[in-house]
């Protein structure tokens, strides 16, 4: 089975888990705590992946980092991976459970590039557009890429917004360049 | 000389920028994870349909042939090395199609509508999907026109139809392809005033070459033009150096165009040339994609691979107008192995066959048609009656031969019949051999045919039957082109025309010089 169906695995019993106890906020933001650990210490997840490590002593360090820090609930769900051997997933499954948490609080992560500062108020307008649009609760991230010329992108998904000069620019060529011989 | 104003320039710029618009785009995309071997597989791109045409960078093309629950296969048209691991790919929304109209004809063109015969873009505005829908019962009807090969062998005895399919079956270097090009050049005559005043419709004529030698291609473009034949026949070629999607989907492009001219109401033939490369080309690429093998190693939807491609081959009803797609699959067998995997699949598929085989080829008998074994399962009520009425007595003599064909050995310790029926098969063996690119018109096929039957070949050696014969059309068609005339125009033989012919024959008969 591939690492992906392993994972999701894991994530679809964690999200019972927390429907189940009726937890889905507390295990969440225990996950997004996890998933921040991952982000900023890459040691964290060598350690985890590493198999020399022993599983007990994965177990010790993981004890000790988040004492007090995590819930009973994803503390037990952590040693019952690791009693598995599946930590090298952990990383994984914690990406797949936020995916499945967005589907079903139906949040749409949105990324916006563009050249200038966005203001707030545009910020407002914008999110409630694609509110709009998706018909779904929109969570942005703002980011900045001088390429695109001007203008702005959007990515939600798979779906992309284009307002991009450079995107402009790109199908005015190929429309100057429509009729002449083209062959891949 | 005038000066160009510069108001001037930016008045034809802006006129020329009218039509463009500058509204936000909103596509679809995902990232190629892993490309290789012509494969793609693609992160993302979670809306796009089974077929659908998907654009790399640098202009490549792909299309989508698997869905998965995490990735996207997908195959590409163009070269792979410029496709690279995390590219983004944009959906086309738009599954793999092929322009089509009269502009076509004439030219080669590869399995995506490119030009490549360097005579410039082809000016199309009409695409189709090029996997389409078979038509169902109610939009047909039997087929009952005759499509004439000019071959004679085949349009006597394994006749075929417009709107059949029949597959050309057989090793290497036995003339398939042979009698593939005999009859698009045959349908020259189809084009002719002549024929439209006897009520015969023009036939479109397609030639999709699969996995052949660019110079085979090149041989059979450049004969069909010497024979005239281009103006009414568009070659779609993928050769052996296109990647295997392009080989894939070239019958299925050839078909399309094919159903175009079917749809408006004319008739249409189409030869794949040949099926077996293509089958060995899906197989490339179903394994790369990871579909599990078969027999053969061939994937499990083989036979639906032809079966969906012949099965377009159509006769319209009449309020469809009537149009019809002929279809001329190709099979080439090893060692004359028919039990193989693919040829059986497209025996059952197609409406009978033409076995072509090397130890009749090497015996200079040519066209190799095994006459035996060949058949047509529809093409009889399609022939016309002239030829319906002669054609009978040369199958049953014909069987007679084969059958005693063992004992010729033996030569005169035969007794007399058994020695009448033997000379007499010889003589019709010897009258059925046809040159290369030299369709013969039905009249005449009618005539020779008539002759060889009714014993007048007997008295003429073995060795001047094919000189007898064209001396005599010959003779006919000097002194008495009111017979030929009869004959196309009323399609078949009274006994006022019988007499007539049987005088004309018997009046050659004695001027005919023998060479030994």
């Amino acid at each position: 089975m591939s690492d992906l169906n392993i994972s999701n695995r894991y994530a679809h019993a964690l999200m019972n888990l927390a429907d189940e106890k009726d937890s889905l906020s507390k295990i969440s933001d225990d996950i997004e705590l996890l998933n921040r650990t991952f982000a900023s210490s890459r040691q964290f997840q060598l350690m985890l992946i590493n198999p020399i490590i022993k599983s007990e002593k994965k177990l010790t360090i993981i004890s000790e980092l988040f004492k007090d820090k995590l819930s009973y609930d994803v503390m037990e769900f952590m040693k019952f991976i690791i009693h598995k051997n599946r930590e090298n997933l952990l990383f994984k499954i914690v990406k797949q459970f936020i995916v499945r948490r967005d589907i079903k609080l139906g949040i749409v992560n949105a990324k916006v590039i563009s050249t200038v500062d966005i203001s707030d108020e545009q910020k407002k307008i914008l999110q409630q557009k694609l509110e709009e649009y998706t018909n779904k609760k929109v969570r942005i991230s703002y980011s900045f890429d001088k390429k695109i010329i001007g203008g702005f992108i959007i990515r939600m998904d798979d779906t992309v917004i284009d307002a991009s000069l450079k995107h402009q620019l790109d199908l005015l060529k190929e429309k100057f360049l429509e009729g002449s011989i083209s062959v891949n | 000389m005038a000066e160009v104003r510069p108001d001037e320039v930016s008045a034809i710029l802006r006129k020329q920028l009218a039509g463009f618009e500058n509204e936000v785009d909103i596509y679809d995309v995902g990232t190629v994870l892993q490309v290789g071997d012509g494969i793609a597989r693609i992160y993302g791109l979670s809306q796009v349909m089974a077929s659908e045409l998907v654009e790399f960078p640098n202009n490549v093309f792909g299309m989508v042939l698997n869905l998965e629950e995490d990735n996207v296969g997908c195959v590409l048209f163009g070269d792979s090395e410029l496709v690279k691991e995390g590219d983004t790919v944009k959906r086309t929304k738009r599954v793999a199609s092929f322009p089509v109209g009269e502009e076509m004809l004439g030219r080669v063109i590869n399995p995506l509508g490119f030009p490549i015969d360097g005579k410039g873009t082809i000016i199309h505005n009409k695409y189709l999907p090029i996997e389409r829908k078979a038509l169902g019962v109610i939009a047909r009807q039997p087929v009952k026109q005759p499509l004439q090969t000019g071959i004679t062998a085949i349009d006597a005895m394994i006749p075929i139809g417009r709107g059949q399919r029949e597959l050309i079956i057989g090793d290497r270097q036995t003339g398939k392809t042979a009698v593939a090009v005999d009859t698009i050049i045959s349908q020259k005559y189809t084009h002719t005033e002549d024929a439209k005043k006897v009520g015969v419709k023009p036939v479109y004529c397609i030639y999709v070459a699969i996995g052949q030698k660019s110079s085979t291609v090149a041989q059979v473009v450049a004969k069909l033009n010497e024979y005239g034949a281009m103006d009414y026949t568009t070659v779609i070629a993928a050769s052996a150096s296109e990647p295997a999607p392009l080989q894939y989907i070239a019958p299925y492009s050839g078909a399309t165009l094919g159903e175009y001219f079917r749809d408006t109401s004319r008739d249409a033939l189409v030869i794949y040339d040949d099926l077996s490369k293509q089958a060995a080309a899906y197989r490339e690429l179903s394994l790369l994609l990871r579909r599990p093998p078969g027999r053969e190693a061939y994937p499990g939807d083989v036979f639906y691979l032809h079966s969906r491609l012949l099965e377009r081959a159509s006769k319209l009803n009449d309020e469809l107008g009537s149009g019809s797609l002929t279809a001329l699959p190709i099979i080439e067998t090893q060692q004359g192995d028919v039990a193989a995997y693919i040829p059986t699949n497209v025996i059952s598929i197609t409406d009978g066959q033409i076995y072509l085989e090397p130890n009749l080829f090497n015996a200079g008998v040519r066209p190799a048609i095994n006459v035996g074994i060949s058949v047509s399962r529809v093409g009889g009520n399609a022939q016309i009656k002239a030829m319906k009425k002669v054609a009978g007595s040369l199958k049953i003599d014909l069987a007679q031969y084969r059958e005693l064909e063992a004992f010729a050995k033996f030569g005169s310790d035969l007794d007399k019949s058994t020695q009448r029926t033997l000379s007499k098969g010889a003589r019709l063996v010897e009258l059925l051999k046809q040159g290369l690119y030299n369709p013969v018109p039905v009249e005449k096929q009618v005539l020779s045919i008539f002759i060889g039957t009714n014993d007048y070949l007997e008295t003429i050696p073995l060795e001047d039957i094919k000189r007898f014969e064209k001396e005599v059309l010959e003779y006919f068609e000097l002194k008495y082109p009111d017979i030929f005339e009869a004959i196309r125009v009323e399609k078949q033989l009274s006994d006022e025309l019988l007499k007539k012919i049987k005088a004309a024959v018997e009046e050659f008969l004695p001027k005919f010089k023998k060479s030994s």
